[in-house]
């Protein structure tokens, strides 16, 4: 029997062995744990409270400088801060898994089209449930509308926009110099343009072998619905008004038809719905392309893929919102990173305090002048240098034409809806008609809200 | 304890020894099985059970909650357009995968065990080198190297005076199978090698004594003696195949209109897209009971003394 005991010992011994191997600690490669700032003799005297936080590399030092600040700040009530720093591919699944597990963290960055579904989930605080006086006096009154709007969800402000990015129409200033021709301001003159620039002699002229090209389908993934959608804002369309998906409407298939009318008038090409996501802007920067539908977060990727001066972006670089169709007005889409905070948070009003310094005035500015990103807030874009920030200065006043993607738990699956009706129509394969019908009708199952 | 394990090794030899002997002597191999059992069950077995039991609820990840839908998930599935071109898609992915990366290891391992080859070493290195890279590495290459306008296959395309191609547009699902096999070789060449080498050498001269051709040592001495290890291989790459979707993720992610979204894509885009656990789970099930059958059809199709050969 004794023989047994030992046996049955050794037997759950070397089970545990293998079982701690495939424990362990999180990875310390991306986790920063500073109690940044302060004098030494302060920080001491009492014990810091730890603040965990997951973010991304370019956001991350920000965190650290508004907590170095908080710290200098309140001697007697300093942060530790625990911050996890990944990429935006790990950042979903991350969050997600930490979140259903319960061990989501205080805070952390979030894609603004996730806020409603985390939302919806109960996983995020109110803003308002925290800090309702920084809510109605900073929030509503210094963040663009659009903002304010967009990262409510039923009401309730959830999230903070850290910086914010739009679409455009990326053109090449001196060439349309060279031939005459205006910036875009309707659908027309864009197709004008476009055709314009795909003529065998002008193409000889310039070196380039489309006229505009544009991220069409679903390798380009989101970045397909964030720059398309405001062809539909400006047709005046929508995907979904008062509780109904209103996408099957005379307005949307405009608006489709003009995405493939540029592939059937030889403007552009049907391979567009193999791009990745910063295809058509590439090919801008690469003289391939007089026009591209793109990013205003692409402006550095231009400036550092031409070799061009700031004197030379100014000369040979123009931009303009997506041009009016049937509404008669531009638009653009007002994308983004949020932070918000969690319901499980251990230090949700601290949270707040330092996320307050984070997309404060002083350190927003700070960032997106450094990553040549637009400000979210009213204040820090009219406070720009308009020499030196020319870029931001002039975009930012597109964001009071702005709208942002549906706000709904399932943008996901609705995404992947508009993705696939952008890209059977572009190549040719479903005509207009029936794509916009037939993704409604998808869009309606996917979120249970009638025609 | 260690006398114990002597006598009771005696009794398995042999030995004549108590009832209690024999029966503790009969249990020890199960008892030294028994760790490594306990960690396949957890992390090998019970993933798939859960997989299974999942594929019964409709379980969303940032929803606490399941709701017991029963089959519902898989009538839904087989109903579906999307996923029935994701079966077809992934057929001749795979399909073309496998033959391929055999063949073109199976000819590269021949000419590496020829007699009179010069510089093996050199190329052994060669070959096996791509099999030193990760997916996602090999997928970023192949994705510069099929690039419209800089790639380099364009590049000597049109050196021989060929129109550029959009490869990954045009010629999808060729351009990823292509890329698979670059990378996929090399395990087939490593495996089918070391079996060539193990071919004893009298064989190859008792048929040269006899005439026979190169060609003919190949097909009557080199493929029988290689059967087990070439099953071996080729249940490994299908499955392999059949289950990873990296290289396809990076170059087309599906599409151009799914012309590439194998079984994998559709699963990953369920799951952790969409956040479908339970959608999710119901594929990697179907994925499990084909990767099952497949196996069974190989075994049949080598025959089944070919395993016994290799026992």
């Amino acid at each position: 029997m004794q023989k047994m005991k030992v046996l049955a010992l050794v037997f759950v011994m070397a089970v545990m062995t293998i079982l701690a191997g495939c424990g362990g600690k999180s990875s310390g490669s991306g986790t920063s744990q500073n109690n940044q700032g302060g004098d030494s003799t302060a920080a001491t005297s009492a014990e810091p409270t730890e603040l965990t936080v997951i973010n991304q590399d370019r956001w991350a030092p920000y965190v650290e400088k508004a907590v170095k600040i908080w710290n200098d700040e309140h001697p007697d009530k300093q942060v530790k801060l625990n911050q996890l720093v990944l990429g935006y591919p790990q950042l979903r699944q991350k969050i997600t898994t930490a979140a259903a597990a319960g061990q989501a963290p205080d805070f952390s960055l979030i894609d603004s089209v996730w806020v409603a579904e985390f939302a919806d989930a109960g996983y995020l605080k109110p803003l308002d449930s925290i800090d309702p006086e920084w809510v109605e006096n900073d929030f509503k009154k210094d963040f663009y509308p659009v903002f304010v709007n967009g990262d409510s969800y039923e009401g309730k402000p959830y999230a903070i926009r850290s910086q914010t990015d739009m679409a455009l129409i990326w053109f090449r200033k001196d060439w349309f110099s060279q031939e005459g021709i205006q910036p875009p301001k309707t659908f027309e003159e864009l197709m004008s343009a476009s055709k314009h620039f795909s003529q065998k002699d002008v193409q000889a002229k310039y070196g380039n072998s489309q006229g505009i090209a544009f991220p069409g389908g679903l390798k380009a993934g989101e970045t397909t619905t964030s720059l398309l959608m405001p062809f539909f804002w400006s047709s005046g369309a929508d995907v979904f008004k008062d509780g109904k998906v209103v996408l099957n409407s005379p307005e949307s298939k405009a608006a489709v038809q003009f995405l493939a009318d540029l592939v059937n008038e030889k403007a552009s090409t049907k391979e567009v719905i193999a791009y990745e996501w910063d295809r058509a802007t590439k090919l801008l920067a690469t003289g391939k392309v007089a026009l591209s539908v793109g990013g205003s977060y692409e402006y550095a990727m231009i400036k550092n893929t031409t070799g061009w001066s700031d004197a030379e972006m100014k000369e040979k670089l123009g931009f303009v919102p997506i041009p009016a169709g049937g509404s008669g007005k531009v638009a653009t889409s007002a994308g983004g990173m949020d932070y918000v905070i969690y319901e499980k948070a251990k230090q949700p009003e601290l949270a707040m305090e330092i996320l307050k310094i984070v997309t404060g005035p002083e350190l927003m500015k700070e960032f997106v002048v450094d990553t040549a990103q637009n400000s979210p807030r009213i204040s820090v874009t009219e406070g720009l240098d308009k020499e030196k920030d020319w870029f931001l200065a002039e975009t930012g006043n597109f964001l009071y034409d702005a709208n942002v993607r549906p706000v709904i738990p399932e943008y996901a699956k609705v995404s992947e809806q508009i993705q696939k009706m952008i890209e059977s129509t572009v190549s040719g394969k479903t005509p207009v008609d029936q794509a916009v019908t037939e993704a409604a009708k998808a869009i309606s199952d996917v979120t249970g809200l009638p025609q | 304890m260690g006398q114990s394990l002597i006598t009771a090794i005696r009794d398995n030899t042999g030995s004549t020894r108590s009832r209690f002997s024999k029966k503790w002597a009969k249990s020890i191999p199960f008892l030294l099985m028994l760790p490594a059992l306990a960690v396949m069950g957890l992390f090998a077995l019970f993933p798939v059970i859960n997989a299974f039991r999942l594929s019964l609820y409709d379980k969303q990840l940032l929803n606490p909650g399941e709701t017991f839908v029963g089959l519902d998930h898989y009538s839904q599935l087989f109903s579906n357009g999307e996923f029935i071109n994701a079966l077809k898609v992934s057929v001749i992915y795979v399909a073309g995968s496998v033959a391929l990366q055999f063949l073109v290891g199976l000819a590269l391992a021949a000419l590496l065990s020829a007699q009179g080859v010069k510089g093996k070493r050199f190329f052994r290195t060669a070959f096996i080198l791509p099999y030193t890279l990760s997916e996602l590495v090999v997928s970023l290459i192949w994705l510069q190297m099929l690039d419209t306008e800089f790639g380099i296959i364009n590049y000597f395309a049109t050196l021989l005076g060929a129109d550029p191609q959009n490869w990954l547009f045009d010629f999808a699902l060729p351009a990823v199978i292509v890329a698979n096999v670059w990378w996929g070789s090399t395990f087939s060449l490593l495996m089918l090698e070391s079996a060539m080498q193990g071919i004893p050498k009298e064989l190859y001269e008792a048929a040269e004594v006899d005439g026979c051709t190169s060609w003919g040592k190949f097909v009557h001495i080199t493929l029988p003696s290689i059967r087990y290890v070439s099953l071996l291989n080729m249940i490994m790459i299908t499955l392999y195949t059949i289950n990873s979707f990296g290289i396809i993720f990076v170059l087309t992610a599906g599409g151009p209109l799914g012309s590439t979204d194998v079984i994998g894509m559709f699963m990953w885009r369920s799951a952790f897209q969409f956040m479908d656990l339970g959608l999710g789970a119901t594929i990697s099930t179907i994925i499990f009971v084909v990767n099952i059958l497949i196996t069974f059809v190989y075994i049949r199709l080598f025959g089944l003394n070919t395993l016994k050969e290799g026992a």
